[in-house]
């Protein structure tokens, strides 16, 4: 197997579009085309799109520039949307939406909103924590929450990895043994 | 109406809306009848609505298509005539369908001598089906007018990538579904009638197969035993396409300009072959739902779609 970069990517959306507005499925499935082969080229963990320069997108092509693309790398990339406008976020949203996918957006340092599919009060708790501190261990999570146990914090991490808004790397526990770390996306 | 031989004469009334188009019609199909001829006699009309300008081009263009003869008697004194001139609807009438006594001579029509002058008209555009290229020129071009005229206050970038939002979807629908060599139309229009609130109207129409016929060939059972009306209310609310289940989240444009038109308390009406339907928006709780549907009217092909968005009463 091969080795997979563990960096993050970001991709400049406006490079691959023509103009700075995109719109309609055939425009959003050549901008899918473009993007899959950047990321099947330099393999990361987890890519930012970013709408920076980017006046208007439309949901039809969100659907195949966006959703296409974090469910065609489902499990293997994390996604996250930056450089975003109202009309931008909010064609997204609608986009994502429709499929149940939910998606994080970043709208400026430390600042974040979900798209698309709204996330459980739970969810949201567990997954500002993990933004806040730019990466948690089942153990961290579990000494902020006590009410909690280690098995429901467990399942709140691994939920935001499948959803993608986190993502699990593999680090050596103070212990000697293995860990799984779980870290913001970007 | 019909004469006992030649072609089939059509009156229209002083206020041509479509209710009024589809009564002058008087239930006959124009598509499948008989006639190989028609006279529509416009002389009378004073007034003539954006959906009414939409439909009538379609079907107008369609007939000749069809090989039939389509005449307009259409005095140039006719109050109607020199709006539509302006409009630009004679450039995008078919050329073989004769005007009568005559068309604006080709150079010299009030639209061509002043397109783009009246920041309060945004002419009739013909969509070249399957030429994206000059589909994305022509939003462009909207968008600039609309930058360059359209004045909502603090709400004007908000209220043009609504319409931007609104035009690039249902213009996508043209360029997939259509099917058709004829070219669609599309037409803003603002109206500011005292005391009743700035109201932006748009039509955007294709003569394709219609978007319930593209909608049933995907075979979902999402619309077994639905009515035509009601699959197109589906469409809207949900997002029903031709393309599911293969690809998922299909539908999406539509639910997003059924959410735009929530947003300005808007109405949107979709006639699509003998189908003629209007949604409406006035209910915050249940979204869009359908207001009025007519499942009889006479046959104009492909799908014409009309939107109104009340610009003073944004949602936030």
């Amino acid at each position: 197997m091969n080795e997979i970069n563990p960096g993050i990517t970001g991709i400049r959306l406006q490079a691959v579009v023509d103009g700075t507005e995109a719109w309609g499925p055939d425009e959003g499935a050549e901008c899918f085309q473009k993007t899959a082969e950047l990321i099947r080229e330099k393999r990361p963990r987890s890519v930012t799109l970013d709408f920076e320069g980017l006046a208007r997108v439309d949901s039809s092509w969100c659907r195949e520039a966006v959703c296409a693309l974090v469910n065609n790398f489902r499990g293997r990339v994390a996604f996250l949307v930056a450089g975003t406008n109202k009309i931008i976020e909010e064609n997204l949203d609608t986009a994502l939406l429709k499929q149940g996918m939910s998606m994080l957006c970043r709208r400026g340092e430390g600042e974040f909103v979900i798209l698309g599919a709204a996330l459980k009060p739970h969810l949201i708790e567990t997954l500002e924590i993990a933004e806040a501190r730019k990466e948690v261990t089942t153990t961290d999570l579990c000494r902020r929450m006590p009410k909690l146990s280690l098995q429901n914090c467990n399942n709140r991490l691994r939920q935001l990895v499948e959803i993608g808004l986190l993502i699990r790397m593999e680090s050596a526990a103070v212990t000697g043994g293995k860990e799984f770390v779980y870290r913001s996306i970007g | 109406m019909k004469s006992a031989s030649g072609p089939l004469a059509i009156r229209f009334p002083a206020k041509v809306g479509p209710e009024e188009f589809d009564t002058a019609l008087g239930g006959y199909d124009p598509h499948s009848g008989k006639k190989r001829g028609f006279v529509f006699n416009l002389e009378d009309v004073q007034f003539i609505s954006l959906d009414a300008i939409a439909t009538s081009l379609c079907l107008f263009n369609q007939l000749v298509h069809q090989g039939k003869n389509v005449a307009l008697d259409w005095s140039a004194s006719a109050p109607s005539f020199g709006y539509c001139e302006r409009m630009g609807y004679f450039e995008a009438l078919d050329k073989t369908v004769e005007v009568r006594p005559e068309r604006p001579a080709s150079g010299l029509s009030s639209y061509e001598i002043y397109r783009d002058e009246n920041p309060a008209l945004l002419e009739i555009s013909e969509v070249p089906v399957g030429d994206r290229k000059a589909t994305k020129a022509l939003v462009r071009r909207l968008t600039e007018r609309l930058e360059t005229n359209l004045d909502v206050g603090g709400n004007s970038r908000t209220v043009i990538d609504h319409v931007w939002t609104v035009v690039t979807e249902l213009l996508s629908n043209i360029h997939e579904h259509s099917r058709t060599g004829i070219p669609g139309i599309m037409a803003i229009q603002p109206y500011n009638p005292p005391g009743r609130g700035k109201k932006l109207t748009l039509a955007i129409a294709d003569s394709g197969v219609g978007m319930v016929t593209t909608i049933k060939e995907s075979g979902s059972p999402r619309i077994e035993g639905l009515e035509d009306h009601e699959i197109i209310l589906k469409a809207f609310r949900e997002g029903l396409s031709r393309r599911e289940p293969t690809t998922p989240g299909s539908g999406c444009g539509l639910t997003r300009c059924a959410e735009i038109a929530w947003k300005y308390e808007g109405n949107l009406t979709v006639r699509t072959m003998n189908i003629w339907t209007k949604l409406v928006t006035r209910s915050a709780r249940t979204g869009i739902s359908v207001g009025l549907y007519s499942n009889s009217q006479p046959v104009v092909r492909g799908t014409q779609i009309y939107f109104e968005f009340y610009l003073d009463r944004l949602r936030a």
